[in-house]
């Protein structure tokens, strides 16, 4: 019938973009998009979209919700980050910062402001995937991580990437939730003491003890990570007393699979550094740049002598540098205690009678 | 009879399918270049292609835009497999790496459309199942939202909001940050 409007006619072809996109495409679609994207974006655009964001467990396997908005401050520790750029070998810097966004120099208490916005998304996402999250990258608390304890039996990575105010004890019961976790990262907000709420020096065991923790539970561990929020722990002087306390305790099954391995914080002493390397035949990485500030020069001897078979092991020359605990080091007594390891071959090194005072 | 053997690459750079738009246009192209459609491509291989392809979900305006794509994207797979006797030899990884960027730079240009087309072209490589090409138009959509609040995307597409008071109340619920 023709139409006698002179106006020009049918307008825009039907956008049919709401609802006329078929299922897979639209989800081909959001799995290109990012999770924060889809929850905050995306996802809540119009009916349709928002229902396939909402009932495809499939879409949140893969979970990274770090955000510069709630990761770590970029290390802004004077003595810290010039020695991490003077590194530069890239390697470390990526590692470090690798997928996490931090992209901009923050300083501390910038987010404050957002602190409901990640756990709400984290919460929704964790239930959304329906028991099919196999990778998670954000911010999390106890709370959190106890959440997806329950929900995400095939986690094979964990990321908690800011912020973690870990509490050992939880952290040993809900890790137990994850059998098959092969990655693990945890990023300790530096405020963080509830670990041993008796003991004067904040968090003096929980280094150790979550990576102990992680060792009993997930027998297919390949990388572990664990590190503060920015490298704050230079500015501790008072930690070097802790490491007597948490000596005894440590023990780890043979890993296997374990291959990287980063370090960090006070708990990890000569000796508990030794047996990780004997509990962990595959190692192939060993980053103890912050734990070894904390150590004395005779246990990094015995330590690169007994790590001749892993590389990177990334000890410093000027060890003791600008370390206040160094000046402490030769004068505590855990070093001489600790002689089921004492087998160095490089035991008469000239550099030994620099330590021992 | 199709070809199914790698022997005879010069029969099958010669057979022509016709393909018939919507609005009955048609279209000669190569098999090669037909073929990209795993739609097409099954329906070759059934042997139903005599008299023409007919696909109706597809206007002759997209359908010519959809055989630009397959024929560039043709072309350099049989360059690829055509050297692919050697293909460890360096001067083949060059050859390689010319080409992708080429087909890069196809791509992008390609992707020079307005949200409509856009729209339209997804449908049709979804329908023929060309994969490279729902691939590159997912990835611009993708891109394109990547940053953008709902409201944003939504005059980005022209979508009405249709969630339902229940569906806006639910979303609240579990994600109050959208909305503060």
């Amino acid at each position: 019938m023709a139409s006698s409007s002179s106006a020009p006619p049918p307008p825009p072809p039907p956008s049919g973009w709401a609802s006329g996109l078929p299922r897979d495409v639209l989800w081909d679609i959001f799995l290109r998009i990012g999770t924060r994207e889809i929850l905050a974006g995306a996802g809540l655009v119009c009916s349709a979209w928002w229902r396939l964001a909402r009932d495809e467990p499939a879409l949140w396997r893969r979970v990274d919700l770090n955000s510069p908005d709630d990761g770590p401050p970029a290390v802004e520790d004077h003595g810290s980050r010039d020695w991490l750029l003077e590194e530069g070998d890239g390697y470390s810097i990526a590692w470090l910062f690798a997928e996490g966004g931090v992209s901009v120099v923050r300083g501390p208490g910038d987010d404050t402001a957002t602190t409901p916005v990640w756990k709400a998304m984290a919460r929704a996402v964790v239930e959304r995937s329906a028991g099919r999250c196999e990778s998670f990258w954000g911010r999390a608390d106890d709370e959190v991580l106890l959440h997806l304890a329950g929900r995400a039996p095939s986690l094979r990575s964990l990321h908690v990437t800011s912020h973690y105010d870990v509490s050992s004890t939880v952290f040993s019961g809900l890790i137990k939730e994850f059998p098959l976790l092969e990655e693990l990262e945890l990023v300790l907000d530096s405020n963080s003491c509830k670990a041993i709420p008796m003991c004067v020096e904040p968090s003096a065991k929980c280094w150790a003890e979550l990576l102990q923790a992680a060792c009993g539970a997930c027998s297919h561990l390949n990388r572990f990570t664990v590190r503060y929020d920015g490298n704050k722990i230079g500015s501790r002087s008072y930690c070097y007393q802790g490491v007597s306390t948490c000596l005894q305790a440590f023990v780890i099954p043979t890993m296997h699979e374990l291959q990287h391995l980063q370090l960090f914080g006070h708990s990890f002493s000569g000796d508990v550094v030794l047996s990780i390397i004997h509990g962990c035949p595959n190692l192939q990485y060993l980053d103890i740049r912050h734990v070894n500030r904390y150590l004395s020069h005779w246990d990094i001897m015995k330590i690169k002598a007994k790590c001749s078979i892993t590389v990177d092991q990334r000890f410093p020359n000027n060890l003791f540098y600008d370390s206040e605990e160094a000046d402490n080091a030769g004068s505590s007594e855990s070093e001489s205690d600790d002689s089921e390891f004492f087998y160095d071959p490089y035991s008469a090194s000239t550099d030994a009678h620099f330590v021992v005072s | 009879m199709a070809s199914a053997g790698s022997g005879d690459e010069k029969a099958a750079a010669a057979a022509m399918i016709t393909l018939i738009s919507s609005d009955n246009e048609k279209f000669e192209v190569t098999e090669a270049t037909a073929t990209l459609s795993q739609t097409i491509r099954h329906m070759i291989e059934d042997g139903c292609t005599d008299g023409g392809v007919p696909l109706p979900n597809v206007t002759s305006k997209i359908l010519a835009r959809v055989i630009e794509y397959c024929k560039k994207h043709a072309t350099a797979a049989a360059g690829e497999e055509g050297s692919s006797s050697s293909f460890s030899d360096a001067a083949f990884l060059e050859v390689d790496r010319a080409f992708l960027e080429e087909l890069e730079e196809f791509d992008d240009a390609f992707l020079e459309v307005d949200r409509a087309t856009l729209f339209d072209l997804i449908l049709a490589a979804n329908y023929l199942d060309i994969k490279g090409l729902l691939n590159l138009t997912c990835q611009k959509v993708a891109d394109s939202v990547k940053g953008k609040t709902p409201e944003q995307i939504r005059e980005m597409y022209n979508i009405v909001n249709d969630l339902t008071p229940e569906e806006e109340a639910e979303i609240r619920r579990e994600t109050q940050w959208a909305f503060e």
